[in-house]
């Protein structure tokens, strides 16, 4: 019993924070615009092919072409299909589902639908903390992962771009008048999301495999993160990802793991219905 | 006789004669119609009570997997399955997307029903809901329904039969009092109703028509499984349909279901399903930019061309 | 008895308290004014009184009835309606629908449309939609849908705002027609101390969230508090 106790809280502190820089991305632009881009999972696995395909060829520096490439790649996203109709929460619904489906069946074209597990570590080895057996490089990745929140996090309160990605979700007009560039700080947290989602895409798809269904789920967790925590809170992401982590890895051990995601959309329901706002930031809609 | 019957009688004979021209595929005629019946109940409530329902599927769903379940497991006959399915599907559906639609609207009530059709999913694929349901592998085989001309015309009479109950509907008090709720719920809230009475009750009728259709489809397809029920890319297609057709009018949605099921009939041979899937997501794309309105506001120009003075049709 | 009753209503806001235990009582076939410098919680305590918000504290009565935790429309359905201070219309549909509305909701004859129409002056446009109403038009159209649901008291909100002192005249010959014609029970809620000093028996002065002073305009402006309230 003790031992899965350790078990669910350090796994679920693991994927807290891979979930937390896969929804980073997510939810500041759900924040910032008042939309939500169902499109931004689809790159998420995008750039999980991207990371098996160049591997072979790019080695260790695989990321450091992947990581600013998929950050390009959501640049783009939004300046083409978003930016245009960014005052149209319905559009944007409808225009980045359609995407999604669409990037899915064009993968779907070229990879087999099944998993392959061909992203190679940097770390191999196993450590053990309190008779639990993790992966070295599963470790490496929640280290990076909560690297990256925490170093958000200061960004957002220290400094004046994440000071008005912060204070956007409050006042579009406020932000407007005092000459703050909307559409530039858009762009912006669509690149940094898409190299966080990157990074997110290297250890999760390492551990779990790459295969062209592997957004659906992880839309769910951006979904859920991003409802219980409220929109555009760096801080409401942190909580919410460490609860939907624990809760997840605690479902998985002690109940049965097929039906993880019935217990997180629940959540996710409930907080949409009953607390809108989520534990800290804006109301959605 | 009044302009609304006089319409859904012509759209009715129009449905009979493709039904009869293309008796060869009548299997593409029928899933043409089931999905204009989908899309047509979907957009009833959505484009009219101004709720993005994202969780139609659950009508489809319920009505489908209550007739699958009564005629599979405790081996009712098909036509008592599918009345039972039909009354018990709308019924979960609307107890459950009608009090969230009173306390959510806009953007919140999108992500909940988008939300409650994915975890409904995974409970029916769940182990918990095995034994009801056979997971991933449905309930299979159940009494079927053939793809005869006389079942392709019964759907049709289906179709039009409610797609006049729809047009009476919003033709009626309850329909005006909804025109005001769709644009500003406290209009009716200051003219001494409760909007969602009016707008539940359009909900009422879209689950109806939807959870008789799942029932329905669920023996046609001789199987109920979460692809033809539940699933995002199911609701997704009926959207893309509803989008493609017009969702602003209740012929539009079966001029897209007709549009995107004989896309998909002469791209087959052509192209794989994938691509298929592609072109006709790209399809809806284009549509809805180019013409927000769908290909229904296109026929109308040419038909008022055709009958001048004509005034557009709902 | 009094037609409606406010018994020491409190409302508060994130940070602000708007209505401060407010008590106010209305006799029926009574025009009331209700002024009050801005931000004095004059349309908190309106649309508290319909049912936007629900009181923190006391309770409101409606001819000895507690509608307290009523909902708005039955509060409408009880007789009690209010206009709105920026007019409420949805610009696709005609006026005539507008006031048809509340006639249809209610199951009132037909013939009300144009009684209505005629007792406000809309009758000639009816089939134009709201959007092409002028202040004075809005104002009208406001009152219109109110009347639409056979109230038997009436609040209206900010109904002189906008309007020039020949167009506020207008609106007051309006009040006073259905003052009279209707038996109605009203409250002219407004800025404009000119105009409301014309319509009203008697009137309530508002100041952060708390009645402070009634009376006549004459014994109101001998009243210090009042004074100090608008000269701030």
């Amino acid at each position: 019993m003790f031992e899965n106790v350790v078990y669910v809280i350090i796994y679920g502190l693991i994927f807290a924070s891979l979930y937390g820089i896969m929804t980073v991305g997510f939810s500041l632009v759900c924040g910032l615009g008042g939309f939500f881009d169902i499109a931004l999972p689809a790159y998420f696995m995008v750039g999980a092919f991207m990371i098996v395909e160049l591997s072979p060829y790019l080695g260790n520096g695989t990321m450091l072409i992947v990581a600013p490439g998929l950050g390009l790649l959501c640049v783009a996203h939004y300046l083409l299909f978003i930016r245009p109709q960014r005052d149209n929460p319905y559009r944007v619904f409808f225009a980045t589902i359609l995407l999604a489906l669409g990037v899915e069946s064009l993968m779907a074209k070229f990879f087999s639908s099944g998993y392959t597990f061909k992203i190679a570590p940097l770390l191999s080895g196993n450590v053990n903390i309190f008779d639990v057996e993790i992966r070295q490089q599963l470790l490496l990745g929640g280290a990076v992962g909560w690297i990256a929140l925490f170093g958000l996090r200061y960004i957002s309160h220290n400094t004046n771009i994440g000071r008005a990605v912060i204070g956007i979700p409050q006042s579009v007009r406020g932000s407007q008048v005092i000459g703050l560039d909307v559409v530039r700080i858009q762009a912006i947290v669509y690149g940094v999301g898409g190299v966080l989602l990157a990074l997110g895409a290297y250890f999760y798809g390492g551990y779990l495999g790459v295969s062209v269904h592997m957004w659906a789920y992880p839309l769910v967790i951006m979904f859920t993160i991003t409802t219980v925590g409220g929109l555009g809170s760096i801080n409401g992401i942190m909580i919410a990802t460490v609860l939907v982590g624990w809760l997840e890895v605690a479902v998985v051990t002690f109940i049965d793991p097929r039906i993880r995601a019935f217990v997180i959309l629940s959540l996710a329901i409930a907080i949409l219905i009953f607390r809108p706002r989520g534990l800290a930031g804006k109301r959605i809609g | 006789m009044s302009r609304d019957s006089v319409r859904w009688a012509a759209t009715f004979v129009a449905l009979t004669l493709a039904a009869v021209l293309f008796r060869a595929d009548i299997s593409f005629v029928i899933s043409a119609t089931f999905f204009a019946i989908f899309a047509m109940s979907w957009s009833f409530f959505t484009s009219y009570s101004g709720y993005l329902n994202l969780g139609h599927v659950i009508f489809i769903g319920m009505g489908g997997y209550t007739s699958a379940i009564l005629n599979y497991h405790l081996d009712w006959p098909m036509p008592v399955s599918i009345v039972i399915g039909s009354i018990v599907g709308t019924l979960l559906g609307w107890l459950y997307l009608n009090p969230i639609h009173k306390r959510v609207s806009g953007l919140s009530f999108e992500m909940v029903s988008f939300l409650s059709i994915i975890a409904l999913t995974n409970l029916v694929l769940s182990g918990y809901a095995r034994p009801l349901t056979n997971g991933d592998l449905g309930l299979s085989p159940l009494d079927g329904i053939f793809s005869t001309l006389g079942f392709a015309i019964g759907i049709a009479a289906l179709l039009c039969l409610f797609g006049y109950g729809y047009s009476r509907f919003l033709s009626s008090n309850s329909g005006k009092i909804v025109d005001f709720a769709r644009e500003s719920q406290d209009i009716v809230r200051t003219a001494g109703a409760d909007p969602h009475r009016y707008t539940g009750r359009l909900l009422l009728l879209s689950g109806l028509l939807a959870s008789t259709g799942g029932a329905l489809y669920v023996h046609y397809s001789g199987a109920a499984v979460v692809s033809n029920t539940f699933e995002l890319a199911f609701m997704i297609r009926i959207v893309v349909i509803a989008i493609i057709g017009g969702r602003f009018s209740l012929y539009g949605s079966i001029v897209g279901a007709y549009f995107v099921v004989f896309a998909g009939f002469l791209l087959k041979p052509v192209v794989s399903s994938h691509i298929e899937f592609l072109i006709i997501y790209g399809l809806g794309f284009a549509i809805y930019f180019l013409w927000p309105k769908g290909l229904i506001s296109i026929l109308e120009v040419a038909i008022r061309r055709v009958v001048p003075g004509r005034k557009s049709v709902q | 008895m009094p037609v409606l009753e406010v018994r020491d209503v409190g409302k508060v806001f994130p940070g602000v308290i708007a209505l401060g235990g407010v008590t106010l009582n209305i006799e029926q076939g009574e025009v009331r004014g209700l002024i009050g410098p801005n931000g004095a919680g004059k349309s908190t305590l309106i649309t508290t009184i319909m049912g936007v918000h629900r009181p923190d504290s006391g309770s409101i009565w409606f001819r000895g009835e507690d509608i307290s935790r009523m909902h708005i429309w039955d509060r409408v359905r009880k007789g009690l309606n209010a206009t709105h201070q920026t007019a409420l219309y949805v610009p696709e549909l005609s006026i005539r629908r507008h006031i048809e509305l509340g006639i249809m909701v209610n199951g009132f004859p037909a013939t009300d449309v144009m009684l209505i129409a005629e007792t406000v002056g809309l009758e000639g446009e009816m089939d134009e939609n709201p959007d092409v109403l002028s202040a004075l038009g809005a104002k009208k159209l406001e009152i219109a849908k109110a009347l639409s649901t056979r109230p038997s008291f009436i609040m209206l909100d900010e109904c002189f705002a906008g309007l020039s002192f020949e167009e506020g005249m207008e609106v007051i010959e309006i009040i006073r027609k259905i003052a009279e014609e209707r038996q109605l029970t009203v409250l002219v809620v407004d800025h404009n101390l000119a105009l409301v000093e014309r319509v009203a028996h008697v009137t309530t002065v508002i100041d952060r969230g708390v009645v402070i002073a009634e009376g006549t305009f004459e014994e109101l402006f001998s009243n210090q508090d009042v004074v100090d309230a608008y000269m701030g």
